[in-house]
């Protein structure tokens, strides 16, 4: 599941115009695009051309972004299973909202397919596949570190920002550890499924594995708190973020993306 | 488990966000004051662990699958606080939720369900069921089993709400799902908390255990309990069950017009003309009489 951890990282240092705009204009824009998606009406089918715009103008900037093809696949991949095997389960459900329902086939073991659930199981994949391109585009176009400091110039808490800055310096240190461990391990021949070994002892050491990247992250924790205090670190510190102004364009983009809402929202009907 | 986009309307995502801010702001206040000293940037960096740490694959005992660790209740049982849990998980959701694991606006939800239920329900039942003369070992499996399993029933009754999938099925498969999870999770539980208590006994905040009052391990557990007496009646079938259906069809209709010696107190499990909340409210003064019943058997067990 994040075995895309380095990928993505190496995608968010690009060069790109999509790479240089403000972080604070990408998680505007991000929260904009899905609070939006999720709040079209559940049941209409005017919300497809609008679904289908808010899709096309992220996909517009993915390819100014430059992604790399089998990077954006791999991410898609790993992020839609669970979303469309309960889609896709929609058409055989009765929809509590729904009181009346047409039955377009009908299966054997007494499943039906039903018009209106189909209707709602396209439109809620449609919707979640809007809100995967939009964080997608936001966590590959913008590193972390940048998506923490844009938050924090957005207003969020000094404490929670000072733990999701901790957290994101630290993220990538433990990963390499954790892929040091795994190379040793397998070296030593360890396999997760090789059934020559009890399994009893399998789990006892990814166990082992878990403790010790447990350990070695509170150590890290109480070293750098320690470093934190000698350098002056108390309850009220800050965490440190310069003052960076918005382009003309970064504002530019932001309106673009309130267009295409509107467009969306109230265009369409006149089509 | 991460519910994703889109699959909880706006409205009622709103109302999981709002719960899940209060509990994340006091859960900032925990790490603030509760502890010794100003444990924040450890918290961070251990957070960073705590989510290289969920991507490791933990075969599930006695299947060809493999789930990853939840955490809630090694977390809560380390520091010895639920509030631990609901901050590392909160921290952990959120950047999982950039890797298209969970939504954004769904985020209140999730946290709700594995931060808030599961730290609680694990660090609880842990407390309460070593207080039970449980070894340490088997209450820590199975407050990290309960730690997975309730959340499960949580997510399924959080998507019945929102009209995207139908209770029963939805509990039915969940737990199912979960519950084989949680034999996993629990094992890993007992193994990491064992090492690390030998490794770093320092961490390992023990004492503390001892500390919380049992009327306040009571209090949670009968909320829990409550809460599951509550969610039973949606659940339950009003076709009979199996051993009334297997009589019925051996002695024929008779069982049902049969004069039973004693009047039932709730026929049906309701008290009459009350509907589902009768349904509800039979189940409280049940589950209240056998908590009743239970705490005096002990009591004079305990004497003798």
């Amino acid at each position: 599941m994040h075995a895309t951890l380095t990928e993505l990282e190496r995608e968010a240092y690009r060069k790109s115009p999509v790479h240089r705009m403000d972080g604070r204009i990408k998680i505007i824009m991000t929260l904009l695009l899905i609070v939006y998606a999720v709040a079209l009406p559940r049941m209409e089918v005017l919300d497809f051309p609008r679904l289908l715009l808010l899709e096309a103008y992220l996909a517009v900037l993915m390819l100014l972004a430059r992604l790399e093809f089998s990077y954006l696949t791999f991410r898609f991949a790993i992020a839609l299973p669970f979303g469309f095997s309960i889609a896709f389960l929609q058409p055989f459900i009765k929809q509590p909202f729904i009181s009346d329902f047409t039955v377009l086939y009908r299966l054997p073991f007494g499943l039906e397919v039903t018009g209106e659930g189909l209707l709602f199981g396209t439109l809620i994949f449609a919707k979640f596949l809007v809100c995967i391109t939009a964080v997608i585009l936001l966590s590959s176009t913008t590193s972390l570190s940048e998506l923490v400091s844009s938050a924090r110039r957005l207003g969020m808490p000094r404490e929670l920002a000072l733990l999701f800055t901790m957290m994101v310096r630290y993220l990538f240190v433990f990963w390499i550890m954790l892929g040091r461990i795994r190379t040793a391990q397998k070296t030593r021949g360890f396999d997760l499924w090789n059934k020559k070994v009890p399994r009893r002892w399998t789990l006892q050491q990814v166990g082992y594995t878990i403790s010790s990247l447990f350990i070695r992250s509170y150590e890290q924790g109480e070293r750098t708190y320690q470093s934190m205090l000698c350098r002056g670190y108390n309850a009220d510190a800050q965490v440190y973020v310069g003052k960076k102004k918005m382009g003309v364009s970064d504002i530019l983009v932001l309106a673009l993306a309130l267009g295409v809402i509107i467009a969306a929202q109230f265009g369409l009907k006149f089509l | 488990m991460h519910i994703p986009d889109a699959y909880i309307p706006l409205g009622q995502a709103a109302v999981y966000w709002i719960i899940a801010a209060i509990f994340i702001a006091r859960s900032i206040k925990w790490a603030r004051s509760d502890l010794d000293e100003n444990m924040i940037p450890l918290f961070g960096v251990l957070a960073a662990g705590m989510f290289v740490l969920m991507t490791i694959n933990i075969p599930i005992p006695m299947s060809p699958v493999s789930w990853h660790m939840v955490g809630a209740a090694l977390t809560a049982i380390i520091f010895a606080s639920p509030w631990a849990a609901v901050l590392l998980m909160t921290l952990v959701l959120a950047v999982q939720s950039l890797y298209g694991d969970g939504g954004i606006t769904v985020m209140g939800a999730n946290i709700i369900n594995m931060g808030i239920i599961g730290g609680f329900s694990g660090y609880y039942s842990y407390i309460a069921l070593s207080r039970l003369s449980l070894t340490r070992s088997k209450a820590m499996f199975a407050g990290a089993w309960i730690s997975m399993i309730l959340p499960a029933i949580a997510l399924s009754f959080e998507m019945w709400f929102a009209g995207t999938f139908p209770l029963k099925q939805g509990v039915f498969l969940m737990s199912l799902f979960q519950g084989a999870a949680g034999i996993g999770e629990g094992i890993i539980t007992v193994i990491v908390f064992g090492a690390i208590s030998k490794a770093r006994p320092d961490i390992v905040a023990e004492d503390a255990h001892k500390k919380v009052s049992t009327a306040k391990v009571a209090a949670f557990s009968i909320i829990a309990l409550a809460g599951l007496a509550l969610a039973a009646p949606f659940l339950a079938s009003s076709n009979p069950d199996g051993l009334q259906h297997t009589a019925s069809t051996v002695i024929g209709n008779g069982i049902n017009s049969a004069v039973s010696p004693i009047t039932p107190l709730f026929p049906n499990y309701a008290i009459p003309g009350m509907g589902m909340s009768g349904k509800m409210a039979a189940i409280v003064i049940g589950f209240a009489v056998v908590l009743v019943i239970w705490l005096g058997i002990s009591k004079i067990i305990k004497k003798g």
